[in-house]
């Protein structure tokens, strides 16, 4: 659906520059994206066959003929085999198996000719190719035959140089005339059905003797089961990323201990017995990887939600000891799992999390060589250390052969870049900086992109001085720069600078009239000035684009809800938290809104499933406390707004709601204390000055 | 069983029925069989949302009723017995059997539309025969495809494929037909009720005779003696973007080709399989049993840069097979010793990342020329959907080239002076000669996605895009072309390989599906998601567009096709390899 969706009814009507459509070339981006992550894309189709219905059109009979297929198929030829006169399929596809040779087994209707031809090689090339073959055919209706030699045909194929017919009722003899390119003609006659002739240009026709086989002559040959590729060994060695960890007396260690000796990360659980079994091997090699001056980190994932792994009730240190590992150990954090998939996001082109085990082989410079997914025997890891020094190009694919382009000439810089980018795009600014670091020491100019991804970096920093400079920069290399454009014009808007942020916003939309994050924040820039009919307009525009785009629901359900306009408000916050159900924004503002149209209970659940979800946030016992006091449930209302003060989110509203609470329980003195403390925080907050007066 | 109240969507009331008898003597028209082509889709007031929305609901209710029809023991309680549903009548059924003497037999079960409510528990009944699910079977099925749904004055319309196995007499039986659909309109609280169903034409197909054998994949059995099987080609793409550095570019799209050609002259035919980035190209030598052994190495053909595609085919007309072949690093053209040994004699580095070659002795000099296929104008992107400029006629993509033979398996680029550099810009996967206008030299029909394809008549070694005169350019997403006279009257007809897409055909007549767009581009975005094509050469330089869209047409998102009379019975048929990207996930995109 995202195709047509999102991506088709935004192109331009003409051809336009790649660079003059940037909403439809950034909705691309995102369906490679979510193809990356492990989306299909019409995928487990069936492959038809077409019967050719004696020219009263075609009926799809795949299943029938059992070749109905749902790989992923891409090439088909055509060739007879097995040589019993029909022909057979070699199909490949993208899926396992990559190749098929779809044998046909079929009772054939008729029987068929087999013609190869072979050209002079003067006049006609000696493959014959475009040679048109032509049967005579007595008595059919005036209906005819024809074929034409050819190499290469259909989608990525090459058929069989033998050219087939088949022959339905004809029984006998039959003629063929052949017009060979370069203009020849000739007609052989009395060639029989059921037979192949070789024809050679003027020269007559050759009956061409081959056994058939039968199905009982392919015997499905032993298949090694033993056999196991393992590990990817990487092109340009890549930088692990700090993991820091827990070790087994408690305390926090880092990766950054290990540089100077190679070492081998090993990701495992204790309710994964291939990890068991090879701990234990590492654990009986401890000389022999000591020998080599290396040592293994064996980081254990139990109760890591993101790993689809079993987990027993084991100790994991007890494990290690019972296994007599005495190398490097300690406990994974969750973040150390974000940065490896991150690596092997870079490295593989697919985003997904990481199966255990896993394991990295690392250099004493600090740099992943090699990189392991599901089981590492000790023969391949050995072998794979020895080559650490001197790696061979032939450990760089899982099979050998010979390249055309040597894949080692490399531009080191850009890749490394490219590197940090992923980091700093997957939420880990502080890694991007430091690849940033290693590959920008000289004064060379930087890339808008580079400039860009630097500037994201350093506002998850918290450096927003830096991250605007950064952006000016960006700007100033390409004044069309789209994303740093909202990017610096967000920053200014943060600011609360509305008049700063407004034109940077207008440019970015100026270039992409359908620019989402640009129409959002204007919207959020007019609301703030009151023009909410102008807000409005832009929201609208944004969901009629993007119908799916959650933070545009959003803002339009919290403009509704701020011009009174409830049920519309409704219609769009239930739109967003149906598009994004894990987000507590879309429901807290919703339970705002029910609370307004005095729907308690409806209110109250939305309330208590953000408490549900996402617990550090206080807005939701704010709201809870404000229902508790419509119930008159005094002491809950208390309590809810004295969870918000202990999450630090004391503000003047909880403080106010403490007072009025316990007002209404009687307790005078507790209420007057609670009353203070708000008009400490905010002397001028209306709804504390109000209750002083009633008071 | 039904969700929400048990066969709730079959409720009906009088004056609804009538609305139904008025839109299927519509839809009756649109079946006529003179014309094939579907009519023009009319914009539609609804939204995409709504339209998602109420397709949605009526596959789930759909699914229900498939789910009740495979249930061979079920009976209707006494209330839904009671209810009632406007429906085909069973008993005014026409037989025609078309394909008369075959060993399939494919018959055409016509019937005409009830104007008389039927019983809900009688329609089920007769639905069970006539798909043969009366026998319970683990083969049997029952699948709808929905691709059409508009809503007309309080009711759903919806078209739908139905696709149905079933057994009768030991025998598998086939069916397929398309449906059309009557529905109350849904609601956030309602599914949609059922209240017409019509199936004007069921086509079935099983085989004469019982325990008729079909086709067998012997590709263990024939390659399972090679490393390469057990080690390299048993394994998908999924696996190997996990197992090779992206830097090799394995090409996760698995865009890898098939040759099949005599490389060593023993007469038996041979086996090249192009592969990822990573993994070495591989040729197979056919024993006299009909094994295959992996020569790749002793050959020197065993590449591991990425290729799509290689020809076997005598580029120096010295009596064996060369190999030309495309790789992510340049074209190669490497010379046959006569013994399957291969040396490298000419190179193309400008030529990267082509796809499909195919040869053609377009200058009738007696030797064979060679046109590659390009696809992204950067050739550096291998593994990735394209941005296309505009999505439905774009114009950014890579430039074909056809390398004329100079002898000594040298060759020169010819495209400019051929004519070919005119238009050169389209997303080409894959081209097929022809002589189609039977003047003795071979003609070009060019595939291209995102646009229109191009025909290229050959005039003394010289092209001109006959493409709109011709009426062959086949608006759509143009993945691959064959030629063969599929309806025997002396002319090459064309098939040609491009997508059906139900989200299309569902999202694109919507309000809001890019309201800007011009009326004469809308029509053409449907016509891309129509399917696949047969134009029929008309002899006289023209083609017409005769495919039946829900029969040879559809065939999903398909690549390559072979082309060939697979049951000797005088009539060329078609094998279409479809499917795009089957990942865990299976949420379409």
């Amino acid at each position: 659906m995202f195709l047509w969706r999102r991506v088709a009814p935004q192109s331009p009507e003409e051809g336009l520059k790649p660079s003059a459509t940037p909403g439809y070339v950034r909705n691309f981006r995102t369906l490679n994206r979510l193809i990356s992550e492990g989306n299909s894309f019409s995928g487990y189709e069936h492959n038809p066959l077409f019967l050719n219905l004696g020219g009263e059109g075609f009926t799809n009979v795949a299943g029938l003929l059992g070749i109905d297929f749902d790989d992923d198929a891409r090439a088909v030829a055509t060739v007879d085999w097995d040589h019993d006169g029909d022909l057979d399929l070699w199909v490949t596809n993208r899926t396992s198996p990559r190749v098929r040779l779809l044998r046909n087994n079929h009772p054939h209707h008729g029987k068929s000719l087999l013609i190869r031809l072979i050209g002079n090689g003067t006049t006609t090339n000696k493959d014959a190719v475009g040679a048109r073959i032509s049967l005579s055919l007595e008595g059919q209706g005036g209906l005819q035959q024809i074929r034409t030699v050819r190499a290469g045909e259909g989608f990525l194929a090459q058929s069989s140089s033998w050219i087939h017919f088949g022959l339905g009722e004809i029984e006998k003899a039959v003629s063929v005339q052949i017009a060979w390119p370069g203009g020849e003609t000739e007609s052989l006659h009395g060639l029989k059905a059921g037979k192949r002739y070789l024809i050679n240009q003027s020269k007559g026709a050759q009956e061409i003797r081959v056994n058939s086989l039968s199905v009982d002559d392919f015997p499905v040959p032993e298949i090694d089961e033993n056999w196991q590729e393992e590990g990817l060994w990487l092109v340009n060695r890549l930088p692990l990323p700090e993991l820091s960890y827990i070790d087994e007396k408690g305390s926090v260690q880092s990766t950054k201990e290990f540089l100077g000796k190679p070492f081998i990360v090993k990701f495992w659980a204790t309710g994964c017995d291939i990890c068991l079994d090879e701990l234990g091997e590492l654990a009986k090699n401890q000389k022999g990887i000591q020998g080599l001056q290396a040592t293994v980190l064996a980081l254990n994932v139990d109760g890591l939600a993101t790993v689809s792994q079993e987990t027993s009730a084991r100790d994991s240190a007890s494990e290690l000891a019972r296994l007599g590992y005495k190398m490097s150990s300690g406990k994974a954090r969750l973040e150390n799992l974000g940065k490896i998939e991150t690596l092997v996001e870079f490295i593989t082109s697919r985003r997904r999390s990481l199966n255990i085990p896993s394991s990295f082989l690392v250099d004493e410079k600090g740099a992943v060589a090699a990189f392991y997914e599901g089981p590492l025997s000790w023969d391949q890891l050995s072998t794979d250390m020895d080559l650490l020094r001197a790696p061979t190009q032939a450990r760089l694919t899982p099979r050998s052969g010979r390249w055309y382009e040597d894949p080692l000439d490399q531009d080191e810089s850009s890749y490394l870049s490219d590197y940090a980018t992923l980091f700093a795009t997957n939420g880990f600014p502080d890694e991007a900086q430091i690849l940033f670091d290693l590959i920008q020491p000289s004064g060379k100019s930087k890339s808008p992109q580079e400039l860009y991804n630097q500037a994201k970096v350093a506002t998850a920093q918290g450096e927003f001085e830096e991250a605007k400079k950064l952006y000016q920069a960006a700007i100033k290399v390409n004044p069309e720069y789209g994303q740093a454009l909202t990017g610096l014009g967000a920053l200014f808007l943060m600011e609360k600078r509305l008049d700063l942020a407004q034109p940077f916003f207008e440019k970015a939309l100026a270039i992409d009239p359908n620019h989402a994050t640009a129409l959002i924040n204007l919207a959020m820039i007019d609301r703030s000035r009151g023009n909410q009919a102008r807000a409005l307009e832009r929201l609208n525009r944004v969901v009629e684009l993007n119908p799916d785009y959650t933070a545009a629901r959003l803002n339009l359900g919290s403009l509704y809800a701020s011009m009174g306009e409830f049920p519309a408000a409704i219609v769009q916050l239930k739109k967003a938290m149906l598009l994004d159900p894990e987000q507590p924004a879309g429901r807290l503002t919703l339970a705002a809104v029910y609370a307004d149209t005095k729907q308690w209970e409806k209110s109250k659940d939305l309330y208590l499933s953000v408490v549900e979800s996402h617990p550090q946030i206080p807005q939701s016992f704010l709201g809870l406390g404000a229902i508790f006091e419509a119930e008159g449930r005094h002491r809950d209302a208390v309590k809810s707004y004295q969870r918000v003060i202990i999450m630090g989110g004391g503000s003047a509203q909880a403080y106010t709601g403490i007072a009025r609470a316990f007002l209404a329980l009687g307790e005078k003195k507790s209420a007057e204390k609670a009353l203070k403390a708000a008009l400490k925080i905010n002397p001028n907050y209306p709804a504390a000055l109000k209750l002083l007066q009633s008071k | 069983m039904f969700k929400r109240s048990r066969f709730a969507i079959f409720s009906i009331t009088f004056l609804v029925m009538i609305g139904c008898l008025l839109f299927l003597g519509c839809s009756e028209k649109q079946e006529d069989p003179t014309s094939n082509v579907e009519l023009a889709v009319s914009k539609e007031t609804s939204t995409t949302e709504e339209a998602e929305a109420w397709s949605a609901a009526v596959k789930e209710q759909l699914s229900e009723l498939a789910d009740t029809l495979l249930e061979p023991t079920e009976s209707l309680s006494k209330d839904d017995s009671a209810k009632t549903i406007t429906t085909i009548d069973f008993q005014s059924k026409q037989q025609k059997e078309r394909n008369a003497g075959s060993s399939i037999r494919v018959r055409d079960l016509s019937y005409s539309f009830s104007e008389t409510p039927t019983g809900l528990g009688k329609f089920f009944e007769q639905m069970k025969t006539a798909l043969c699910f009366d026998v319970e079977s683990d083969e049997s099925y029952l699948k709808f495809k929905v691709y059409r749904v508009q809503s007309d004055a309080g009711t759903l319309r919806t078209r739908q494929l139905l696709t149905a196995s079933g057994f009768n007499d030991g025998k598998n039986i086939r069916s397929q037909a398309v449906v059309e659909a009557v529905w109350t309109l849904p609601d956030d609280n309602q599914l949609p009720e059922l209240l017409s169903f019509s199936m004007p034409n069921l086509v079935q197909s099983e085989f004469r005779e019982k325990d008729t054998e079909g086709f067998e994949d012997i590709a263990p059995n024939v390659l399972g003696g090679n490393d390469s099987w057990n080690q390299q080609l048993q394994l998908g793409m999924n696996h190997w973007v996990r197992r090779i550095d992206e830097v090799l570019k394995p090409d996760f799209l698995g865009y890898h080709g098939v040759a099949v050609g005599d490389v060593d002259g023993d007469g038996l035919e041979d086996l090249h399989l192009c592969q990822p980035g990573g993994l070495p190209n591989l040729l197979f030598r056919q024993e006299e049993d009909g094994t295959l052994t992996d020569i790749s190495a002793a050959a020197g053909i065993d590449w591991l840069d990425n290729s799509t595609a290689a020809l076997l085919v005598d580029l120096d007309n010295d009596g064996d097979k060369d190999l030309a072949v495309a790789t992510k690093a340049a074209f190669l053209i490497l010379e046959n010793d006569g013994a399957a040994v291969f040396t490298l004699r000419s190179e193309f580095r400008e030529l990267r990342s082509g796809y499909s070659p195919t040869a053609s002795d377009y200058d009738l000099d007696g030797d064979l020329d060679l046109l590659i296929l390009r696809y992204n104008a950067d050739s550096r992107e291998v593994g990735d959907f394209p941005t296309p400029h505009p999505f439905h006629d774009a114009r950014n993509g890579g430039a074909n080239m056809l390398l004329k033979n100079q002898g000594q398996l040298r060759f020169s680029d010819a495209t400019q002076e051929s004519g070919l550099g005119e238009g050169n810009f389209r997303f080409s996967f894959a081209a097929a000669w022809e002589d189609y206008d039977n003047d003795g030299d071979s003609d070009l029909y060019v595939a291209n996605d995102f646009g229109p394809n191009q025909l290229l008549r050959n005039d003394g070694g010289k092209f001109f895009d006959t493409s709109v005169e011709s009426m062959s350019q086949d608006w759509g997403f143009g993945m691959s072309a064959c030629w063969g006279d599929l309806d025997r009257d002396g002319n090459m007809d064309l098939y040609i390989s491009s997508m059906f897409s139900g989200a299309g055909n569902l999202l694109i007549p919507r309000s809001n599906f890019n309201p800007s767009m011009a009326e004469q581009t809308r029509q053409r975005y449907l016509k891309m998601v129509r399917g696949n094509s047969l134009m029929r050469n008309n002899g006289s330089g023209g083609f017409s567009d005769v495919t039946s869209p829900m029969d040879e047409g559809y065939a999903g998102w398909a690549w390559g096709a072979g082309l060939g009379d697979f049951n000797n019975d005088g009539w060329e048929d078609l094998y279409v390899a479809n499917g795009y990207i089957s990942q865990p996930k299976k949420d379409d995109l």
